[in-house]
């Protein structure tokens, strides 16, 4: 049976639920090592097999190529969980949310070991942080948004989403355009979110296609989300995705490019200039933020294997993807030049999700 | 509406396009301005065409300042066409990429379009018969209900022919037997990219002929022979198909025996070779040969020693029942060179030893592993565990992902290192339910073409198939390339199904039976199996639970071989085949504690 899909979309089940509200994390403390990874990187993060708490984290630095892996085990001596999720860095931190262990890990960004964590979270995807004190997580499986004190790792408050329950909750990434967060809620929800942060209500939403998937702001402050359209059998429906250009200002849909039904992209990013767009569906594609329609040709081919993550080198350009193969063996990163050239390849962990540029 | 939010926003770009150029003009004499540069307005939203190939493909676009224009279609840098209009036929399939440039005295423009040239796509048809030929008998109907892919186009029709003469234009066609003899029934299938047709020759009979046979303990084992130790009894049971089955005669090389069942129960007590034949109603007969070995259970038994391994180190045999992982290259793992049961058992090994998921497809699938040392009974606890990776769902802790897999063990009583011994089930919380078939059989049927559903029917008159999921296994076919017959049978124990979808969710649930299965959260999910321990889901069992077919105890001091099978029929819309996976397979009095 397929279950990969069935654990992303139905279950994150009732164990991990009664650990979430009712267990103590026990770590299984060892020895540690000590790093001192100075300059810039790229954090990795795997997601690791759900319910088999092999999350991990890797640390790649570009002017050597050299990849170090499992780097919060190996400086802290416990494990990184299940399922990690997203990282941010923010006041000289790396923040990892572990989405199917409940918690955030705030790491030193060198030494990669813990300063921190927030716990007892429902199932975090993303944080978002809006001053030193203050940041906002958002959830699967739960209809409200925590806020919580990044200096105090703790839970100060929630934001309610309407029309939204605990079986259908979905929050996902954020962008902040002046006093407002915009959230996309992908999970059988159609919609992006809009937040006061000065009250931390909800008030404004704005209906798109099934299932949008990320969010990022261009340097015309236009929001870009991609839906994945839902999938063949869905009890919330299926239709062709769409990629989607979202005035931040009006908050409404200014463009709006069709892809194919049963097509399912995901994963839309920018590049540092934040002018050019990126994504995956099957093959990885580029397009200027201006751009009247999609290109015919895609930046970079499908390989017959399983592109889950991708970023751009906000300094020089360069394309990241991340190869989760088959979901169960070490993922692979494939590092490419601007002009698509495959520079450096080098293995992860199980499933690498995300990134973080340090 | 969205479409119209699209169109609208191109409707607004080309207003202010037009508006920017009546308003602007070549002030600056710059040849090539914006102005007068020539423009292209393509006939497709997204610049892609699909084509059939062997069609001509026609792109028409319409241009802006292009008089005199010089227009060149490349594919590849070779030119194609010099022409404001492009006609083109490719005759084999792929992804072109064209470059169209107009260059006219205000400047040259040029886009990109994508020519998706396609395979003509016929119908195929597909049946559940082995071979061409059927016989049915006599007062009987058969319905034949052919999987036809392509079919989807409006131009599709069927027709059935019997002996020539047109019977049907349906999707299925009931064939009456009403006389005995032969007939030729015909299928043509249509559409306008071609057709296909079958021929099957239906022979109507008085009566089915008999089958009577001993089965053998595995797909791959020809031999029929039973193995067991002095005392210990055998229990026979022949497979039979169109008998009454109202009598049985037994006989033990050559003599009568008091045993009038279909099952008998044979206990040797001293070593030696012994013929069973079995006649039933007086009209067919079968035999089979019991060996009953000189040597003693603990005689066979192969300690562990320092080195020996807690986790199984051979595949055997794996036969899955077909499934959306089977054949699955891109995120099955699997490489496609899978086409011989050894290059099969060579990959299932790899991925159990790396604790990777090996899929064992709709009912009856099933693995065959064994240990480098034998796995002894303990008292009071698990002997061995089989790692799966069923859930529960979230607030209710029930319904989730559970396919369980019906757990058989081996001893090696011939001791020759291979699992053609005999194989006891283990007693679970469904053992002896009504709902609960133990001689369920069910055929599939190889498709006739890729990207089909696999057709099955089983020994209680049922049929369906296994869906083919194209949206997220797309692998030619789910048929395992390592079957080499266009038909195959899987027999064993097959449970009530427990799947469900939720009418208001519309999620489905596959919910957990109470314990004895693997890939199930049954109470004997082992502790430990959580997120944070990383040990992830296990079943625990004992040998103690081990017994003979008709549910009785038997007494095994240890086991060899491991066989798991997935032990319900059913699926689950979109998920599709309810489908045991395993993982890994331990001696846990090895295991680190």
């Amino acid at each position: 049976m397929e279950k990969h899909i069935y654990l992303l979309f139905s279950l994150f089940s009732a164990i991990l639920f009664h650990v979430a509200f009712t267990g103590c994390m026990e770590w299984d403390y060892g020895e540690t090592e000590e790093f001192n990874a100075t300059g810039t990187g790229l954090f990795i993060t795997n997601e690791g097999n759900f319910q088999y708490g092999n999350a991990t984290l890797s640390y790649y630095d570009p002017s050597t190529d050299e990849v170090q892996n499992e780097v919060f085990f190996r400086a802290n001596g416990y494990k990184l969980g299940d399922v990690a999720q997203s990282m941010t860095i923010y006041d000289n931190k790396g923040w990892v949310v572990v989405n199917n262990s409940h918690v955030i890990f705030a790491i030193d960004l060198e030494t990669f070991k813990e300063v921190g964590r927030i716990e007892n979270l429902t199932s975090p995807r993303y944080i978002h942080f809006l001053s030193d004190e203050k940041a906002y997580v958002t959830q699967l499986w739960d209809n409200r948004i925590f806020i919580v004190n990044p200096k105090t790792y703790s839970i100060t408050g929630y934001i309610e989403v309407p029309d939204m329950t605990m079986e259908s909750g979905s929050t996902e990434q954020m962008v902040q355009y002046g006093r407002y967060v915009y959230c996309n809620c992908w999970s059988y929800q159609n919609r992006i979110i809009k937040i006061d942060t000065e009250t931390d209500r909800v008030v404004g939403e704005l209906k798109i296609g099934i299932q949008p998937t990320s969010l990022v702001m261009d340097r015309y402050n236009r929001m870009w989300t991609i839906t994945d359209g839902g999938y063949e059998g869905s009890p919330y429906g299926h239709e062709a995705p769409s990629l989607y250009c979202i005035d931040a200002e009006t908050f409404s849909v200014e463009r709006q490019f069709k892809f194919r039904f049963g097509d399912w992209p995901s994963e839309v990013q920018l590049n540092g200039t934040r002018d050019t767009l990126y994504w995956i569906n099957n093959d990885i594609w580029r397009m200027d933020v201006t751009a009247t329609r999609i290109p015919v040709r895609p930046f970079l081919e499908y390989r017959d294997t399983k592109y889950y993550g991708l970023t751009v080198n906000p300094a020089n350009g360069e394309v990241y993807v991340a190869d989760a193969i088959d979901y169960q063996q070490q993922g692979v990163i494939y590092r490419y030049s601007p002009q698509g050239k495959l520079i450096d390849q080098f293995y992860v962990g199980i499933i690498p999700g995300a990134f973080c540029w340090k | 509406m969205k479409f119209k939010q699209f169109f609208s926003f191109l409707s607004i770009v080309s207003a202010l396009v037009a508006g920017a150029m009546l308003s602007s003009c070549n002030k600056d004499d710059v040849i090539g301005g914006d102005d007068i540069k020539p423009k292209i307005i393509l006939d497709s939203e997204t610049g892609i065409y699909t084509v059939k190939a062997g069609e001509e493909l026609v792109v028409e676009p319409t241009y802006e300042n292009a008089s005199g224009a010089d227009y060149s279609w490349t594919v590849d840098g070779t030119e194609i066409a010099d022409t404001p209009m492009l006609r083109y036929t490719w005759t084999t399939p792929g992804d072109r990429y064209i470059r169209l440039t107009v260059t006219a005295a205000g400047g040259s423009a040029s886009e990109e379009l994508k020519a998706e040239v396609i395979q003509p796509a016929p119908p195929v048809i597909s049946l559940p018969v082995s071979g061409d030929a059927i016989t049915i008998a006599l007062g009987t109907d058969f319905v034949f209900n052919p999987e036809i892919s392509n079919s989807e186009f409006e131009d599709f029709s069927i027709e059935w022919t019997l002996d020539g003469q047109k019977v049907s234009d349906e999707r299925s066609y009931t064939f009456s037997a009403t006389a005995t003899g032969n007939f030729i029934l015909r299928i043509r299938a249509q559409n306008s990219d071609g057709t296909d047709t079958k021929e099957i020759r239906i022979t109507v009979v008085n009566s089915l002929p008999y089958v009577l046979s001993f089965p053998t303990p595995s797909y791959f084992e020809p031999s029929t022979t039973r193995y067991t130790f002095a005392g210990r009894p055998v229990h026979l049971t022949p497979v039979m198909e169109n008998l009454t089955a109202q009598s049985f005669a037994w006989t033990v090389n050559g003599s009568a025996t008091d045993c009038d069942k279909p099952t008998f129960i044979f206990t040797p007590d001293s070593p030696g070779n012994y013929i069973i034949n079995l006649t039933v109603d007086s009209k067919a007969s079968a035999s089979v040969k019991v060996i009953c070995v000189d040597a003693t259970e603990s005689q066979r038994y192969r300690a562990a020693t320092a080195s020996s391994s807690p986790r199984s180190n051979k595949v055997f045999e794996w036969v899955p029942a077909p499934g959306q992982f089977i054949g699955e290259t891109q995120t099955g793992g699997m490489t496609g060179n899978e086409t011989t049961l050894a290059l099969a058992n060579v990959w299932a090994e790899t991925r159990l030893a790396n604790q990777h998921y090996v899929s064992l497809g709709g009912f009856g699938g099933y693995i065959i592993v064994g240990f480098d040392h034998s796995i002894s009974k303990r008292d009071g606890q698990y002997d061995f565990a089989v790692m799966g990776n069923a859930f529960l769902n979230a607030s209710s802790g029930s319904g989730g992902s559970n396919e369980p897999g019906i757990i058989y063990v081996m001893q090696d009583i011939n001791g020759n290192g291979l699992p053609d011994d005999e194989w006891y089930e283990l007693r679970g919380s469904e053992t002896g339910n009504a709902t609960t078939r133990q001689d369920y059989a069910v055929t599939y049927f190889r498709p006739s073409g890729p990207g089909m559903n696999v057709q099955w029917t089983d020994n209680y008159g049922a049929s369906g198939h296994i869906d083919y999921l194209n949206a997220f296994h797309r692998q030619p076919y789910y048929y395992p390339a390592w079957i080499e017959a266009d038909s195959y049978t899987l027999r064993g124990t097959c449970l009530a199904n427990r799947t469900s979808q939720d009418s208001s969710t519309g999620f489905w649930d596959n919910s957990a039976f109470p314990w004895g299965y693997s890939d199930n959260m049954g109470s004997d999910n082992m502790t430990g199996a959580d997120a944070i321990s990383g040990s992830g889901q296990r079943n625990g069992f004992l040998i103690e639970n081990a017994m003979f077919s008709d549910g009785s105890h038997v007494n095994l001091q240890y086991i060899d071989f491991i066989k798991v099978q997935t032990g319900v029929n059913s699926k689950a819309g979109w998920l599709g085949e309810v489908s045991t996976e395993v993982f890994n397979f331990q001696d846990l009095s090895l295991m680190p504690q």
